[in-house]
């Protein structure tokens, strides 16, 4: 058995070897103009490494094969030459001053956020993405799509593992793009290496960057900063369109969103509810209270068994929706929809033997948010 | 030098205590020192297995060893450890051992002080590593502890994160003042500051750096213990406070910590490679410059770590000019080691072994580092593997490997034994290549767009993790044989000489090997 | 320069700046640290490490206004 969960990963890793260059050993140059020039910069200075490296280390190798005791070497009386040290200290001043103007070039044209096509607000939680994208009623969520049993090596991994979401972030391509980063809990590091976009998202404050993506595809990124547990796992997926694909997509979403709504009115039985409520749980709670609803001890609360899950169904509705201050536990009422909430609640009532035969209809959390 | 010692010194004196009780009440600086030195690697130690099972879990993709809540406390503790654990009291204990005997003076200026410096940081150690067995686990936020991950969000055990981190900064400052002390107030008659060895010099520096910054360090755990208990707001976005202030100042003092943990290396390099080219160091009076104004200068550059916190563009320009002017006048001090082995008469031990890894090998921090200093590149760059590649390259093969050459170095004049050679240059060999399979390979994972501190991976990065794994193990296991080559070393082995190498200059070379307990009592006359 | 004190502060102003460049030379040092005082030395570092954060200041200034900011 542990033989083969060994094996698992390398299948995997084979099966995606064709597809991948695994032995990649430098930045993209991206899809975008100033990823280029990010890119151009980036090899400036490390050629310019590299010369200043081969004077050094020549010299250096070059003095420890020939200025050897072994080789009969006598040390020489010399230990000061200011005029040298002057001129091996100017020369990399100047390189390096040369290297200041392209860089202060490109620093300036990536401050630019003015003029923009379409601004969305990013915002990072604990342990997913938000984006809304500004005067356009579109506000979704992206959380990791890549199953745990991939995760915990139960089965062979995917090809975009820990790379691939539910929901991406869809863009057009050719438009200027305004990102405003921003974070509900910790701080979070929105990056893009095609794009060329690394901005931490900070509770309480807005950051700005912008891409204007030249090439449809799909372009994956990760959080870099730091945010917790999941930090590892909260990917960054977008898609870039063509002008007509995208707007096709607005519509779809919209009228997903418009379907969504009208969901909340039906009636749902128990067993849809429990079955919907699960696939909620495993994507939002999961990673903090367990699939198996044990939690951590001392970080996580478990859901088995306890008393507000068990019996107070309006503590229980109420810290779902509002979440606690000061904890980890987020407000979901933002963040999942009616339907979703009352599957949720009702599957975490009625898994793991706490089988209380409770149901919450997705009507009473509607009213509860008016 | 000429030095006349009085040979009946130590008659005079008493020797060192019987019993455990020497090792608690001594305030000997050379028993001081050895305490020092060991706390260190017993650290180094403990921070290198936690290493090890980072590097074990990083091995291949998926969760295999450690769960993620985990993986977060073993990055943060490494970090923690091998900085304030590892690196810094080794320096302060070859500090202790050595600066006394550079300068002639016959112990510590503050003895008693010095006792208390050191015994501080075991008990702060312990209630640090306590805390991995506490409820909700031990700190999980990094060792930069960025709010409000480590304040509103972090678990209860950060209080005594918080106790432990002000009982490190008591024992530094204090270790600080005392050396600073000595260097001032100590030295032999003749032994002037334009004579100093550069392993002096810049402790000296080192040592006013941290009387700086310890306090800074004090203040922001300070400001988080306030946020979390009395209800005030300083990195509390929701209260009216700045979680980026906490990065302000945190940086304020973990730039200039940066050149704490290089400066003495500077120095113990500057000590090894003339001993062993038998030439003396190229540009002395450069050196002494450079590192003095460093201490000014390295208050100015902080926020290069910061270029993605959205700083404003004229913040971003001054702070990447400014790193870049520093870096030439400081890098280029590389140039005048390799000066001084030009045309040198230059033989092998394994101090000098150490040394010219370093050389090379901090090199190639340094060159990273300048990449990292072009704040658009560094977006690409930061917060990835090449961050993580950049900085062990400066603090691995950089900062320890000065360490082992020193304790190399200076091993024979404390034991009175020389090492074994072979047994030495099998751990620089190993170390070596354990070095650079385990770290270089990070610069190309962070360049294909791996980010730092995660426990799992994409696919596409697990070749080299797998090598990377690979080369800790080496280079881990390699550590082993650096603990028997030192115990056997004290235990006994050829007799090592008082000037002991051939080309050693310095008059910690004209005491007899071992160092009577007792050194200096008289001052030795310098001409 | 005839007059010594003056001499030494603008000397001071130079070991300042050779400190900052990372070069000084064996003879001019040996001429510092035979000078008395560090105190001139210590406070002229402090101005001249001033003066370069000024200086940096106007250089960022300088880079924006040629980029029309």
């Amino acid at each position: 058995m542990i033989k083969r969960v060994w094996l698992l990963p390398w299948i995997g890793l084979f099966l995606s070897l064709p597809a991948k260059a695994a032995w990649e050993v430098n930045i993209t140059p991206g899809a975008t103009a100033i990823s280029r020039e990010v890119y151009d910069l980036h090899m400036i200075i490390f050629w310019i490494c590299v010369a200043i490296g081969v004077v050094v280390f020549g010299v250096m190798f070059w003095s420890i094969f020939h200025h050897r005791k072994s080789r009969g070497a006598e040390a020489r009386n010399f230990h000061e030459n200011t005029a040298v040290e002057i001129l091996w200290t100017l020369i990399p001043f100047v390189i390096l001053i040369a290297m200041a103007i392209p860089a202060t070039a490109t620093l300036i044209k990536m401050y630019d956020n003015t003029d923009s096509d379409i601004d969305i607000q990013v915002t990072g939680y604990q342990w997913k993405w938000r984006y809304q994208y500004l005067g356009q009623d579109i506000d979704f969520f992206s959380s990791l799509s890549t199953p745990r049993e991939q995760i915990n090596n139960e089965a062979a991994k995917g090809e975009n593992y820990l790379l691939e979401v539910d929901n991406p972030l869809v863009l057009p391509v050719g438009q200027k793009v305004r990102f405003l980063f921003t974070a509900a809990d910790v701080i979070h590091s929105w990056w893009v290496p095609d794009l060329a976009v690394k901005k931490d998202a900070i509770p309480g404050f807005i950051n700005e960057s912008w891409a204007i993506p030249e090439e449809p595809g799909i372009y994956r990124g990760q959080c870099t900063e730091l945010c917790g547990r999941d930090h590892g796992f909260m990917p960054i997926v977008v898609e870039v369109k063509s002008q007509a694909d995208f707007d096709l997509w607005l519509a779809d979403t919209r009228n997903a969103a418009q379907a969504q709504a009208a969901a909340a009115s039906e009636e749902w039985t128990l067993e849809q509810l429990m079955e919907r409520g699960e696939q909620v749980y495993n994507t939002s709670c999961a990673a903090c209270h367990q699939a198996t609803g044990q939690g951590i001890p001392g970080a996580f609360p478990a859901l088995v068994g306890s008393p507000m899950v068990t019996t107070d169904i309006d503590a229980h509705i109420n810290i779902v929706l509002h979440g606690k201050a000061g904890t980890a536990m987020q407000a979901f009422g933002a963040q999942l929809n009616a339907v979703d909430l009352a599957a949720v609640i009702t599957y975490e009532r009625n898994a793991w033997g706490n089988d209380t035969g409770d149901s919450v209809s997705p009507q009473r959390i509607t009213e509860l948010q008016q | 030098m000429d030095t006349t010692l009085s040979v009946d010194s130590t008659e005079h004196g008493h020797g060192p205590a019987k019993g455990l009780g020497r090792w608690f009440f001594t305030t000997n600086h050379k028993d001081i020192g050895t305490l020092y030195l060991w706390f260190s690697l017993l650290m180094f130690l403990t921070g290198g297995c936690m290493a090890l099972m980072i590097r074990a879990e990083l091995f291949q993709p998926g969760l295999q060893l450690v769960q993620p809540e985990f993986f977060n406390q073993m990055t943060t503790m490494h970090g923690l450890i091998m900085v304030f654990g590892a690196v810094m009291p080794a320096f302060v204990g070859l500090a202790n051992w050595m600066i006394p005997i550079m300068v002639g003076a016959p112990d510590m200026a503050l003895p008693r002080m010095n006792n208390w410096s050191f015994w501080i940081l075991p008990f702060a150690f312990s209630l640090m590593l306590s805390t991995l067995f506490m409820e909700g686990g031990g700190p999980n936020f990094g060792w930069t502890f960025y709010a409000p991950l480590s304040t509103t969000y972090a678990p209860p055990s950060v209080t005594f994160f918080i106790f432990a981190v002000h009982m490190m900064g008591f024992s530094s400052i204090m270790g600080a003042i005392n050396i600073i002390a000595t260097i001032l107030n100590m030295r032999a008659p003749g032994m002037t500051m334009m004579k100093l060895p550069l392993f002096v010099w810049t402790w000296l520096i080192t040592a006013f750096l941290l009387i700086a910054v310890m306090p800074v360090l004090a203040g922001v755990v300070t400001m988080m213990l306030m946020d979390i208990h009395f209800g005030t707001s300083f990195f509390n976005a929701a209260g009216g406070g700045d979680p980026v202030l906490f990065q302000h100042v945190f940086w304020f003092f973990g730039h200039p910590e940066v050149y704490i943990m290089i400066l003495p290396a500077f120095g113990i390099v500057s000590e090894i490679i003339p001993t062993f080219a038998r030439k003396k160091l190229f540009g002395y009076a450069s050196m002494v410059y450079a590192t003095s104004s460093i201490a000014l200068l390295s208050f100015l550059v902080w926020a290069h770590h910061m270029f993605t916190v959205g700083l404003p563009l004229a913040g971003e320009l001054f702070f990447m000019y400014a790193t870049m002017l520093i870096a030439v006048p400081t890098g280029v001090k590389v140039f005048n080691w390799v000066a001084t082995m030009f045309h040198g008469s230059m033989t092998f031990e394994t101090p000098m072994l150490f040394a010219l890894a370093f050389v090379v090998l901090f090199t190639i921090g340094g060159f990273s580092g300048l990449m990292l200093a072009i704040a658009p590149a560094d977006f690409q760059y930061h917060d990835t593997y090449f961050v993580v590649a950049h900085f062990h390259y400066v603090l691995v093969p950089g900062a320890i490997f000065s360490i082992m050459a020193g304790a190399y170095y200076w091993l024979p004049k404390w034991t009175g034994h020389m090492l074994n050679e072979r047994l030495g240059k099998a751990h620089f060999w190993l170390s070596f290549i354990g070095v650079n399979v385990t770290f270089f390979p990070m610069h190309f994972l962070g360049l294909a767009g791996m980010p730092r501190r995660i426990p799992d991976y994409a696919l596409q990065f697990a070749d080299f993790n797998a090598v990377a794994s690979v080369g800790a193990f080496i280079f881990g296991l390699s550590q082993l044989l650096f603990v028997y080559n030192i115990i056997s070393c004290i235990r006994g082995g050829e007799r090592a000489t008082d000037q002991v190498w051939e080309g050693s200059h310095g008059l910690e070379w004209t005491l007899p090997s071992p160092a009577p307990y007792h050194t200096f009592t008289q001052p030795p006359v310098i001409k | 320069m005839s007059d010594p004190k003056k001499n030494g502060l603008f000397k001071a102003a130079l070991s300042a700046l050779a400190a900052m460049f990372g070069v000084q030379s064996e003879r001019n040092r040996q001429e510092d640290f035979s000078s008395g005082s560090p105190l001139r030395y210590l406070l002229t570092g402090v101005l001249m490490v001033a003066l370069f954060v000024v200086g940096v200041i106007l250089l960022v200034r300088l880079a924006l206004m040629l980029a029309g900011g």
